[in-house]
């Protein structure tokens, strides 16, 4: 059991960073490293070395990244770059928790419903804060690149700290409407 | 306590601006804010401010016999805020392994919420070992933050030899002491036996006097029975490192501690002063005595045993000689792959001692475990063991014991054998 989920996590991480090098092959030369990278990432997974697969996402994060610098701005493209970004993301978070998990004995997964409820509490979980991270960084994007300080096109150090003004504006709005809330309940 | 991965996300995003700045890229910059979002969002699973788990267990200390199996009852109690990701784990020591249940999950708790760990642990090896302390840890789902909490709460474990239970055999002493036991002293004694006639003399009991003889002599005649006494018995076990043969699991001096364990039961049962030297790693011993806490003393000594190489026979023979009661019948439980043991043996029953050896026999624990299994090299060993084995008989009563096969059944042919003989 346990090793068919590795198996299915290693083929869903070599479909995104396929999905990824085919997005960036146009882009630049580059693009076939996110696939070795997902490779590296495989076989982090099969051989059980966490820091391979950590080192293997990191290097297919980078490197699809850096394939598509230069890719034309458009509300489409910035959607594709936070979507595949964040895909990214919840592969490794996902990873990560397998990787933590992987110490319990499963030799009675079936019956272990504390674990079963705990895998699929923590998964919702996941997906809501991912969802969460996605909705406030396209916000968070689109006002910094959007503001009134004419950030496109970065001509000068103009875009860069329109970048830091829009992402702590957000930052600071989120502690105060979501965070702090939480923690002064009690 | 921020994880090592929310430091990567940190790192990520400083690089994609610096990236971002360098190359005038408007990608780097968007995935600098997206990491800078995904750590803000991830704040939401910081620790609980009030994160206080109380740990109790259901028992402190086991005793349990090798091989058998024990229940872990743990239980925790929310005395702080609500935990949504908490990471238990009760450690448990190297040579045992979790046949139920699980030692390490992953769970919630509630405020107030009061949950139960159960996990069943078999334990094939003998030795005392802690189970716990139980670590409990906070982990948020992203993997960003953690918080550590230790429980001082642990279980002791002690697990005790293996004892196979001998009805049909009885080793006696030679030599019997002045006290009651259950060794037939071919004397006029306290017993159940009958052994004489005599004339009834003032003072003896009525429930003694023998009717039939009586009338037969018309003097009043008494019965006189052959008394019961016990003897002196020590124990001596061989853990020398260089006569251990087999695995962890499976091995000479495990056979040997089996036997020792054994024998000290059923001697202590039919009422004998019993003793033990332990030789090994170091050097222990227990002073013959008797009943339930010498059992208990014998079987705790014997729990301790390290094999080791610094005390060997020849140390066990100057201590017996020294330390303890004399004409004592020796016990030496050892499988006979030194020179100096069997020297040692030999010299003790030529000194008047009363020795009788129990020998686990190592080929065949060897011959259960190898993986390239050679019938001639077997057939050598073997030629080489029952040549020590017929030296040491004419010295003393040697029991070739295969420890595959129950104790009582190799003492039960050595009994047969030795009624054979006498009765030539």
């Amino acid at each position: 059991m346990k090793q068919n989920r590795t198996i299915i996590l290693s083929f869903i991480t070599a479909s995104i960073c396929v999905i990824s090098s085919i997005i960036s092959m146009q882009y630049s030369i580059y693009w076939f490293i996110t696939i070795m990278g997902g490779g590296v990432v495989v076989l982090g997974l099969l051989l059980r070395y966490p820091s391979v697969a950590d080192g293997g996402l990191f290097l297919s994060i980078f490197f699809f990244i850096y394939a598509i610098r230069y890719l034309p701005f458009s509300v489409v493209t910035l959607m594709i770059v936070l979507g595949v970004f964040y895909l990214f993301v919840t592969l490794w978070v996902v990873i990560q928790r397998e990787f933590s998990m992987m110490n319990v004995k499963r030799k009675d997964e079936e019956k272990n419903e504390i674990l079963l409820e705990f895998e699929m509490k923590s998964t919702i979980n996941i997906f809501k804060k991912i969802t969460l991270a996605l909705v406030v960084a396209f916000t968070g994007s689109f006002l910094s690149l959007f503001s009134p300080l004419e950030v496109i096109g970065y001509k000068e150090w103009t875009g860069f700290l329109a970048l830091i003004f829009g992402t702590l504006i957000l930052i600071v709005l989120y502690i105060i409407v979501i965070v702090l809330p939480k923690m002064y309940k009690e | 306590m921020w994880s090592r991965f929310s430091f990567y996300y940190i790192g990520f995003a400083i690089i994609a601006l610096i990236l971002g700045s360098l190359l005038r890229s408007w990608v780097f910059l968007i995935i600098a804010i997206a990491n800078i979002s995904f750590l803000a969002v991830a704040l939401l699973g910081l620790p609980p401010k009030k994160f206080d788990v109380k740990v109790s267990r259901k028992e402190d200390l086991i005793n349990l016999y090798e091989g058998d199996e024990v229940k872990i009852e743990i239980s925790l109690k929310n005395h702080g805020d609500d935990i949504q990701f908490l990471e238990i784990y009760d450690p448990i020591p190297e040579n045992t392994e979790v046949v139920e249940g699980n030692n390490h999950l992953f769970t919630d708790l509630k405020k107030g919420e009061k949950k139960a760990i159960e996990y069943t642990l078999s334990c094939p090896i003998r030795g005392e070992m802690i189970v716990g302390p139980l670590k409990i840890r906070y982990r948020d789902s992203l993997n960003m933050f953690f918080k550590n909490l230790k429980s001082k709460i642990h279980t002791d474990i002690r697990v005790l030899p293996e004892i196979e239970k001998m009805k049909n055999v009885k080793i006696r002493p030679s030599y019997t002491r002045n006290w009651l036991g259950n060794i037939p002293s071919n004397s006029i004694g306290i017993g159940t036996e009958f052994f004489s006639l005599r004339e009834y003399l003032p003072g003896d009991e009525l429930r003694k006097i023998n009717w039939k003889a009586t009338a037969r002599s018309s003097n009043p005649i008494t019965n006189e029975y052959e008394g019961e006494r016990s003897g002196d018995i020590v124990l001596v076990v061989e853990g020398f490192k260089g006569t251990s043969v087999g695995t962890l699991r499976k091995n000479t001096i495990k056979a040997s501690i089996k036997a020792a364990a054994s024998l000290a039961s059923s001697m202590l049962e039919d009422r004998n002063r019993v003793g033990l030297i332990v030789l090994g790693d170091y050097l222990n011993w227990v002073y013959p005595g008797y009943g339930r806490d010498q059992f208990y003393k014998i079987i705790d000594n014997l729990s301790k045993i390290e094999k080791g190489g610094f005390w060997k026979a020849t140390d066990a023979k100057w201590f017996i000689k020294r330390f303890f009661p004399k004409r004592s019948l020796i016990v030496f439980i050892t499988p006979l792959l030194e020179e100096k043991s069997i020297e040692t043996v030999m010299d003790m029953c030529m000194k008047e001692f009363d020795v009788m050896v129990i020998s686990p026999n190592p080929i065949e624990i060897e011959k259960e475990i190898t993986e390239d299994y050679n019938p001639t090299a077997e057939r050598i060993l073997k030629f080489e063991r029952n040549n020590i084995i017929n030296r040491l008989w004419r010295y003393a009563t040697v029991v070739d014991w295969n420890p595959n096969e129950p104790l009582e059944a190799a003492l039960n042919d050595i009994a047969r054998y030795k009624k054979r003989r006498r009765h030539l």
